[in-house]
């Protein structure tokens, strides 16, 4: 749950036309990229809802590709981004999908594909409102962040003492752990943590991380909302 | 250290209760509030926000300037046209009252051109806000830092409506994104007129409670039409309600109510007339020759 900062209500600042349909959809962009880790090559974006409905009107194709590509949610080239893609060698497909009721209005599913097509991520995340996000699901596990933190990603096996391991790394890094869960597709098999910290996790922390056994990859989720 | 007394609430009547307990406006706990959040002094924190106002007065001046339509060719040239109004010789309720709608539309305009906003707290409400600091700076000598403020007080507001309903016309309608951005135009103008803190919910309240129901129903699914006129005549509406709390209007509703009430209206309004321009203003026979915004070109192929 979000803390609403005063600059999340007065804010972002933004190219138009829509936080939810733009400035949303750029950030759920931006937080698929840092879990693929780079640029993809290839990504195919499901459109849920309102944002397959109206979602051309605001550009919100043209601002998930703007987030692919690292930009900001108040980038001026957004309603160009399909031809930076293009110059960039990102192939994307756009389809119109129904996730279901339950499902909140203004969502998309991102898969993206690594340039040696060797890493994918699937990713399916909601516009909130007023530029505001949720990832609800990343390859298959359930998954509530919404940005206002950083979020470490962790891929791992589900094995006794790995949350020790990651809160002992973290604590002798001095970083302040906001909220940390796991979910796991069953007792000893695939697992995902997300850990939200306060601060960045600096790189020889992630890296200490990265190679504990259990663990098969890690990603961090930038702070997208001020 | 001793943490200092919490700033944080849930509630309209929380927050009343923390500025009048501290002595405070409700532009200052909100600073305290986010000071405390940010880990931040105050003084940096109003220098952004008044780095925020600068951007909604360059989206006012920018927007003025258009001339030509947007790409759906739905808005463009109106904000000037009315600004022109304003000098024309005896406009109706004077040159202030078209200027200030007028600064409404600017920013939507610009908006729907792509132009550099501010959300408050939307895209689709971004106009209100500024229009009535924007008027207030020119006419009642607001300065960029009293600016800061009255956004503060209009982050104290909307922290409320985010915490007990939300500002999404995908799940709200338009109530939740002009309806919200009037209430916190209102409870801002009339602090930053010498409102209390009870007086500024009380304006809140009134320009929220007379946007219930309004539903989201944009033409092609373009944030434009009723888009556009809508922050400009929102504007005025919550100049309007500012005006009834300062002369004291008594509030019936006090303002958590109405926020419930507007949460309560979201859930029950049909899907069609949220953000999805399946109804309404989007299915009139206007809309229908329009060429359609939310399919993709390889859908229509």
């Amino acid at each position: 749950m979000s803390d609403f900062s005063a600059f999340e209500i007065i804010g972002p600042p933004m190219t138009g036309p829509s936080s939810s349909h733009t400035a949303g959809a750029v950030r759920i962009g931006l937080a698929t990229r840092a879990l693929l880790g780079e640029q993809p090559t290839r990504a195919k974006i499901e459109l849920h809802g309102s944002f397959a409905a109206t979602g051309a009107g605001h550009a919100t194709d043209r601002a998930l590709v703007a987030g692919l590509l690292n930009w900001l949610p108040d980038d001026s080239r957004i309603k160009d981004s399909l031809l930076f893609a293009e110059e960039k060698n990102l192939r994307i497909v756009f389809q119109c999908a129904d996730f279901g009721e339950d499902v909140h209005p203004n969502s998309a599913r991102l898969t993206v594909v690594s340039v040696d097509e060797k890493t994918f991520c699937t990713v399916t995340a909601a516009s909130t409102g007023g530029g505001g996000i949720q990832i609800l699901v990343i390859d298959g596990f359930a998954a509530r962040v919404d940005g206002c933190l950083f979020a470490l990603v962790m891929w791992h096996k589900d094995k006794p003492g790995f949350l020790s391991k990651i809160t002992t790394i973290l604590a002798s890094a001095a970083i302040n752990i906001a909220t940390i869960r796991t979910t796991r597709k069953g007792r000893d098999g695939d697992a995902l943590t997300l850990v939200e910290t306060d601060e960045s996790v600096h790189a020889d922390c992630q890296s200490l991380l990265g190679h504990l056994p259990e663990t098969k990859k890690l990603r961090e989720i930038p702070k997208l909302v001020y | 250290m001793q943490e200092p007394p919490s700033t944080d609430y849930n509630n309209a009547a929380q927050l009343c209760d923390l500025a009048e307990t501290n002595g405070w406006p409700l532009w200052k706990v909100a600073l305290a509030r986010e000071s405390h959040l940010q880990r931040c002094d105050e003084e940096q924190l109003l220098k952004r926000m008044a780095g925020h106002y600068r951007i909604m007065r360059q989206a006012v001046r920018d927007g003025l300037q258009i001339k030509v339509l947007s790409v759906s060719r739905l808005s463009g040239g109106d904000a000037h046209r009315l600004f022109e109004y304003s000098s024309s010789v005896g406009p109706l309720f004077g040159p202030r009252f078209s200027k200030l709608a007028a600064y409404g539309f600017a920013v939507l305009e610009h908006n729907a051109q792509f132009g550099r906003i501010v959300a408050t707290p939307t895209a689709g409400s971004s106009g209100i806000l500024p229009a009535c600091l924007i008027d207030l700076e020119e006419n009642e000598g607001l300065d960029e830092n009293g600016a800061a403020k009255a956004l503060f007080t209009a982050a104290a507001i909307g922290i409320v409506i985010g915490k007990n309903a939300n500002f999404s016309g995908a799940l709200g309608g338009c109530q939740a994104e002009v309806g919200s951005a009037s209430c916190m135009a209102a409870a801002a103008v009339a602090e930053a007129r010498g409102g209390t803190p009870k007086q500024a919910c009380s304006a809140g309240a009134f320009a929220l409670m007379n946007t219930l129901g309004m539903v989201c129903d944009p033409i092609g699914g373009y944030v434009e039409v009723p888009c556009v006129s809508r922050n400009g005549m929102f504007a005025v509406h919550s100049m309007l309600a500012a005006m009834m709390a300062l002369a004291g209007v008594r509030c019936v509703v006090p303002l958590d109510d109405v926020v419930l009430a507007m949460r309560d209206i979201g859930r029950r309004m049909p899907r069609a007339l949220k953000e999805t321009s399946e109804g309404g203003l989007a299915l009139t026979p206007t809309a229908k020759e329009l060429p359609p915004a939310g399919l993709f070109p390889q859908d229509a192929a």
